[in-house]
Formats: C-alpha cells, structure tokens, sequence
C-alpha cells in the first residue's frame, strides 16, 4: 500500500474527511479547498499514468476539482470523499481516451519515460508496458499498485463487481509479465527474487 | 486446493485480502508444490517491482496549482435557454395578432356569420313559443314535451 494511501486512511479514520466534507457541504469553500488538496497530487498522478500525458492529466484534474464541488451534495459517505472524487476522475480520464481515439494524435513520449531513462531500465520497461494495457486493465493497475486501493475500492471506483477487478488484475498481470519478457527484462525480476532470498 | 487456484489467488495473497480459510490453504498447498512455490516467490519479486516502478514514474511529477478561483466561481453558460423569455414573448405576440387578424370564421373577437334566414325564422318561432327550434304552435297542441 502507498504511502499516500495510508495516509489517507488514517484521515478518513479520523473523520478529517468527513468533517471537511460536512463544512464544505454548508458552503465554506476553504474546506473544500483544503479536501481536495488532500487528495490532489494523487489524483494528478493516477490521470498522468492513466492518460500518458500531462496537460490532459491536468485538464481531467481541473474538472473533476469542479464536478466534485458542483455535485458534493451527492456524496452519501463522507469519509469516501477520496474513493468517489477518485471515481469522477477515471470517468473524465475515460472519456479523453474516447476524444482521442477520433482524433488521432501522434503521441509523443510519456513525459514520465522521459524522466526515468535515466533512473531505472526497468521503470521504464514498467512504465512502457503499462501503457500498452488498455483503459480498463490500466486503471486497475494503476489503482492497485500506484495508489494501494484495495479490490473492493477499486470496484466501487470503476462501478464494477469485485470479481470483475479480479480477473482484470489477473489479465493485466499476465499481459505486463509477458510484455517484460518481451522486452528482455524478466532477468531483473529473478534477481530481484535472488535479492530478497 | 489445486495449482490453478493457487496461482489465481496469489495476488490477493500478497495484498493480504483472503480470508484466514483460504490463506491456511494456499500455504499449506505452497509448501507440499515445488512449482507454486517457485512461482509464489517469482509472482512476489515482480509486483513488488510493479510497485516501485510504477512510484518510481509517478514520483518525477510535480505538485501543480489549481485554478480554484474558476471553480468556487464557475457559472455554467446557459446556452439558448438565455432567450426563452423573449422566444416566449414573440410566439404570444404573434399568436395574438393571428387570433385578431384571422380571415377565417368563429374567431373570438370578430363577428359571427350568423344563421341562414330559414333558421332565423325557426329560431324566432322557437324564441316566441318559450322552446329553442320547436315548431310554429298551433292550437290544442301542448308542445312543451317535445323533443327533436
């Protein structure tokens, strides 16, 4: 689980979530401000990932900030703030990915591969497999191993049986290994293997 | 519990989301299977790896500022909804001046073309007599229980 992710589980423990929430709902703005920064940069890396690019990664962002503060009413659970703003992000990720497929764009390198060439060759492997996955398998990826949802929260995120997340975190799975394997970074895996033992 | 199950439930496994039941079983399993147990070991290097790659990339990315003061202000355009008062207006206006203008007959506000002078004499007849349309009366004759 992410750092990020444990930290917002002890908030929404604590209830800082539902008493910003609450505050929000009679009209402070401040508060909800201050929620939706809680949330923000994992919300901006998720669309980053999910969209492989920055300026719509943004974009989604921006507009999820607004639906969440125009619809805040509909919110039954405030303690899930993060779980449904999260929710309101891959439906606005979703329908980029659709804009983009009718207008087609020559997609420049992730700004994230970019940046990691020159750390890790195999971040990169990662990364580059991950973005060969498509929409549904990605954001289940990402929302596992990125940002540490459980199953049952990645379902409600993507409104879908628990069983469903399952089988696309099984199929994602095998994709990326045999998307590694391709790419010749598999060995790295086994040594990491040998590392831990 | 079989290899296939094994190797369905591992990543659940990893996340600590099986239930005590099927993780006794799992490991139970593991340490009799050479095979699962190798691939348990392979399937944790590799999302382990998964994770720090992935935070690895998101990492590089900067915290950026919100546009707040667009979104606590946003007013939503309202589009051609703006002139349904004036559309609303016209329409009344021009179904006014169709009612007062209309050369067709039974308007509301201009004359009527009336009855033909054979109904104005039945009428006037029918008037006279206390009935609408009865016939001219005539004597000894009780008219007032007929019905046309």
């Amino acid at each position: 689980m992410s750092q990020d992710n444990l930290f917002n589980k002890s908030l929404e423990q604590s209830g800082v979530f539902e008493q910003l929430v609450i505050a929000a709902r009679a009209g402070d703005k401040d508060a909800f401000v201050k929620l939706f920064e809680m949330v923000k940069d994992s919300l901006y890396r998720t669309a980053c990932v999910i969209l492989e690019n920055e300026n719509d990664a943004y974009d989604a962002l921006q507009e999820s900030a607004l639906k969440a503060y125009k619809n805040l009413q509909q919110l039954r659970q405030p303690q899930f703030f993060k779980t449904w703003v999260t929710r309101i992000l891959i439906n606005k990720c979703c329908a980029i990915l659709k804009e983009r497929k009718k207008v087609s764009l020559f997609a420049d390198m992730s700004v994230l591969q970019v940046n990691l060439q020159e750390k890790s060759p195999f971040s990169v492997g990662v990364m580059e497999a991950v973005n060969h996955l498509s929409f549904p398998y990605r954001a289940v990826v990402i929302l596992r191993y990125l940002e540490g949802y459980s199953q049952k929260e990645i379902a409600q995120i993507l409104n879908c049986p628990v069983g469903t997340v399952k089988s696309r975190l099984n199929a994602a799975l095998k994709k990326l290994k045999a998307d590694l394997k391709g790419q010749g970074l598999w060995h790295l895996v086994k040594e990491e293997e040998v590392y831990e033992l | 519990m079989n290899c296939k199950r094994v190797q369905e439930l591992l990543e659940s496994y990893f996340a600590g989301e099986l239930n005590q039941l099927q993780k006794v079983l799992l490991e139970k399993h593991v340490a009799s299977c050479q095979s699962c147990s190798n691939i348990l070991k392979e399937e944790k290097s590799f999302l382990a790896l998964l994770g720090k790659g992935l935070k690895a990339g998101a990492e590089s990315l900067p915290s950026l500022p919100l546009n707040w003061n667009a979104i606590l202000n946003f007013k939503p355009k309202r589009g051609y909804l703006r002139f349904a008062p004036t559309f609303a207006l016209i329409f009344v206006l021009i179904a006014c001046i169709f009612t007062v203008l209309s050369p067709f007959p039974g308007n509301l506000f201009g004359p009527s073309e009336g009855p033909s002078s054979a109904n104005k004499t039945e009428i006037i007849a029918s008037r006279d007599s206390g009935y609408p349309h009865s016939p001219p009366s005539e004597e000894g004759t009780n008219w007032r229980l007929g019905f046309y």
